[in-house]
Parts: structure tokens; C-alpha cells; sequence
């Protein structure tokens, strides 16, 4: 779900430039808070080159779908918290660098898909942090980010491209065509989030401090 | 399950030829390449694609950089655009090229679409040369020398230090699981259920070595260190090759929006 060089108008791209800028400052001022920022870091990297290799993992899906990537969004808003949106910029730009995947003039865009779910996420785990422990709670958080994360990363992804389409394209048709696309997409955001539902209570029951909370009992 | 990453090509594979584009200080090379990759992607007329098509060539041909590691690298991102433009001469504009009973092909359409493919060729060319005619970490200390955040500059570092250690890891996991019977290509709550443990379990051995490291960075003075200011030492040259590519960045946009 990258959007490649070339494709995007200079304001779209621009825009989404800035716009990931600010997102950016926003999160590192808020790790600089922190006691010690830089403590964190070799966990985020470390983080951030798991998820870069759990994302090219393939899930089955039910007929008559095949198999789909993991996005991870959500799961990297819940795990990584304010270093999420760092994170998934330094996937891409690794991704742009090394692999020549995505784009260069397209980063900041790229970095919205990914990067909003994942602060959304973030923002509905910490909301429900407190009650982890309690019955279905995990399961029902985790289900949330990771349908959410496919979804919402669909969604703006499909707004990018549909809509920096030529003008003389019929808008209802644009308008019509994002929401199917985005509804495509619901057998990949249900079977993502069932596996996000799994492995908040793994992490949960194994290895609580991942996730930023304490160990039951 | 199946893990559909690739190794891909190692950037540093070329970093050791001799060019003019080598020889460019890499903080002068990366502010004067990013210029035209900019006006690349601000180039809204058909008229200015054989001028970006041209500077491309003539750059990538002084960076001795082999042609068909080009072609690899164009292969994917030019397969996902020409899955989205391939339609855009049938749907867009008013003048008719060629038709064929329902079928019509339209002029507007038909140049957006070039537009988009030969933009595409000319960045992901662009950047190639970029950051293939250097190391990959000389790069990110001449980002941090261009004022790119330290803790983002020390995460790509590590990330791209530990990405393939991580994959070879999580390749051992995979035939680990198989040997013992995982069949990870049904659908199946039961085989999501262990897909998310492997991949808890990938995450636990990563968060266990990034505390490991974090301490031993620590012993080795991580976060104390000056930054170092000797590993670039620009010449006359490499301010004239950024001056020179500014300013062909500058005319393209100029006479893109003016003429």
C-alpha cells in the first residue's frame, strides 16, 4: 500500500510532506520528554526492523481470497506508542533506499497511510491500558487496532490516488469507487484483526513491558 | 504463511566505483540530486519530459552505476503505476486519438499517463544514483550533517544494522514451526493463533537483544560523542556540480509553470 514516485500532483505531495513533518517534530518532542530519550532508541530501531520483516509475511485468507501481507499499523501504535510514526518513516525510508520500494518525493504521503492508524491505535490502547487484564478486554482492543489499521490506511490511501485524479473524471464515480475499494478491503481488516487480537493477549501473558503495562496479579 | 521479503540488492554493492558522482561530497550530492528529483515531481507538462528524460540518462551514465540494476530497480514501482495509469487514456480528456467501436483513446489521458511513467523513471533513477554511489551509513551521516534528527539518523543506523540478523532469525523460526508440523497456508483461527505467537515471539527476542545492545552502546559512549564534523570536506567542485543541478532544477520548474 505505497504510493509510488511520479504519481502525485506537487501540492498533494507537498502537502503531505509538511503535514508528516509536523507529525514528526510533534512525536520527537514528545520522546524528548521522556527521562532519557535516547534509551528507547535501539528499541524502536530494533522494532521498527521486526516489523519490517513481519510485514512481508503472507496470512491465509477464506476463499475465494488467497493470502494478504500483515499491514502492522495498529500493532506498531500499540507497541511503539509516540515512536510509531518515527518508526514507520524510517521503514519507508529504508524501504526507498535500499529496496527502491515506495518513493522518495512520496515519503511523507506513504508515511500518513501507515502512520495514522498506528497514532489512532496508540491513542485507543492508551484509553484502555488500565483494564488490559480484564476479560476479553485484550482481544477486544487488539481486534480494534488491527481492523482499524487496515482500514483507515486503505481509506487514505485510496483518497491519495483517487483523488489526484484528472478533474474531468466524474466525481461520484471517484466518490463510489474509494468506499468499494475501501470495502474490498474488509476480509484482509477482519483476518489482521484477529491476528492483533492474538498477539495483544500473547504479549500481554508473556511479555507485558512490551506493550507498556505491568504484569497481572 | 510465507515470508515475501527479499534481501533485495545491497546498496553498498557499487558504493566502491570511481565517478564524478563518487567523488561528490555526499551532503552537496544529496541537497543537489534532492533539487532535481523536486522539480522532477513538480513537472506538470508533457513538453518537459524529454529534458527530465535527458538529464537522467546523461547523470546516471557519469555514475557508471550498471544499467540493468536500473532495470531491477524500476521493475516493481513500474509495475503498481502502470496498474493505476493504465486506464487513464481511456477515461480521461476530450480529443480522440484512436477509436475502436466503444473503445476510444484520448489525447489528455495519454499524456497524463506518460507523464506519471517517465516521472517515475527519472526519480527512481535519480535516487538510485543517490544513495548507490556511497555506503548506505556515509549517507545517513551526510542526512545528519544536512540537520536530519539524530534519533531518527541513529535509528536507521540500527535498523538497517539488525534487518537481515532479524530475517535470518525469523527464517529459523519458520522452519522451526514447520518441522513440527505448521501448516501456515489454510485459513484457520487456529493457524492465525500461531502466526501471532511466531510473530509475538520475534518481537520478545528483538525488545530482549535491544536491551542488550542499548547497554553496550552505553559502555561505548553512546550519547556523549561529538559528532564527528572530518567525514566531509567539500571542494569547489562539488559546489559547482549542486550549483549547477539547483539551477537546471530552478529553469525546469520555471519553464514548466511560465511557458
Amino acid at each position: 500500500m505505497h504510493i509510488p514516485d511520479g504519481i502525485l500532483p506537487p501540492l498533494v505531495w507537498g502537502g503531505a510532506t509538511v503535514v508528516t513533518g509536523a507529525i514528526t517534530a510533534y512525536s520527537l518532542h514528545k520522546i524528548n520528554q521522556e527521562e532519557d530519550p535516547r534509551a528507547a532508541v535501539p528499541k524502536a530501531a530494533m522494532m521498527t526492523a521486526a516489523f519490517f520483516v513481519a510485514s512481508s509475511i503472507f496470512f491465509p485468507l477464506p476463499p475465494p481470497m488467497t493470502s494478504a501481507h500483515l499491514i502492522l499499523a495498529g500493532t506498531m501504535g500499540v507497541i511503539l506508542g509516540w515512536y510509531a510514526f518515527p518508526s514507520i518513516l524510517i521503514g519507508l525510508i529504508l524501504q526507498s533506499i535500499v529496496f527502491g520500494h515506495g518513493g522518495i518525493t512520496t515519503l511523507g504521503a506513504n508515511a500518513l497511510i501507515m502512520g495514522i492508524p498506528a497514532l489512532l491505535s496508540f491513542a485507543l490502547f492508551q484509553t484502555t491500558k488500565k483494564r488490559i487484564h480484564q476479560d476479553r478486554i485484550p482481544h477486544i482492543v487488539g481486534f480494534l487496532s488491527g481492523f482499524l489499521g487496515v482500514v483507515v490506511a486503505a481509506c487514505i490511501f485510496y483518497l491519495f490516488i483517487i483523488g489526484t485524479l484528472p478533474a474531468d473524471i466524474d466525481r461520484t464515480a471517484e466518490i463510489n469507487a474509494t468506499i468499494l475499494l475501501c470495502l474490498s478491503h474488509l476480509p484482509v481488516a477482519i483476518a489482521e484483526g484477529i491476528f492483533t487480537a492474538y498477539l495483544v493477549n500473547y504479549l500481554r501473558q508473556t511479555r507485558p513491558a512490551l506493550i507498556g503495562v505491568q504484569l497481572e496479579g | 504463511m510465507a515470508a515475501g521479503h527479499s534481501h533485495g540488492i545491497e546498496i553498498d554493492a557499487f558504493a566502491g566505483l570511481d565517478s564524478p558522482i563518487h567523488r561528490w561530497d555526499g551532503r552537496f550530492k544529496i541537497a543537489g540530486l534532492l533539487g532535481l528529483i523536486v522539480a522532477f515531481a513538480s513537472v506538470q507538462t508533457i513538453r518537459s519530459l524529454p529534458f527530465l528524460i535527458l538529464i537522467t540518462v546523461t547523470i546516471y551514465a557519469l555514475s557508471h552505476l550498471p544499467w540493468h540494476i536500473l532495470r531491477h530497480r524500476l521493475a516493481i514501482p513500474g509495475l503498481v503505476v502502470s496498474a493505476l495509469v493504465i486506464f487513464l487514456p481511456f477515461i480521461s480528456g476530450e480529443t480522440v486519438l484512436f477509436s475502436a467501436g466503444p473503445i476510444q483513446i484520448r489525447q489528455e489521458g495519454l499524456f497524463l499517463a506518460l507523464l506519471i511513467a517517465g516521472r517515475l523513471f527519472c526519480i527512481v533513477t535519480l535516487a538510485f544514483v543517490m544513495f548507490g554511489t556511497d555506503t548506505f551509513v556515509r549517507t545517513i551521516h551526510a542526512l545528519r550533517a544536512l540537520k536530519f534528527p539524530d534519533i531518527m539518523a541513529d535509528m536507521v543506523i540500527l535498523t538497517y544494522r539488525y534487518l537481515f540478523e532479524i530475517s535470518a532469525f525469523f527464517a529459523q523460526m519458520q522452519t522451526a514451526a514447520r518441522l513440527r508440523g505448521f501448516q501456515g497456508n489454510t485459513f484457520s483461527m487456529s493457524n492465525i493463533g500461531t502466526l501471532a505467537s511466531l510473530i509475538g515471539h520475534l518481537f520478545i527476542r528483538s525488545y530482549e537483544k535491544s536491551e542488550r545492545v542499548y547497554k553496550a552502546m552505553v559502555l561505548r559512549g553512546y550519547g556523549y560523542q561529538a559528532v564527528r564534523q572530518d567525514l566531509f570536506a567539500a571542494t569547489r567542485d562539488d559546489v559547482l556540480k549542486t550549483a549547477v543541478c539547483l539551477l537546471i532544477a530552478i529553469l525546469l520548474i520555471a519553464s514548466d509553470y511560465l511557458i
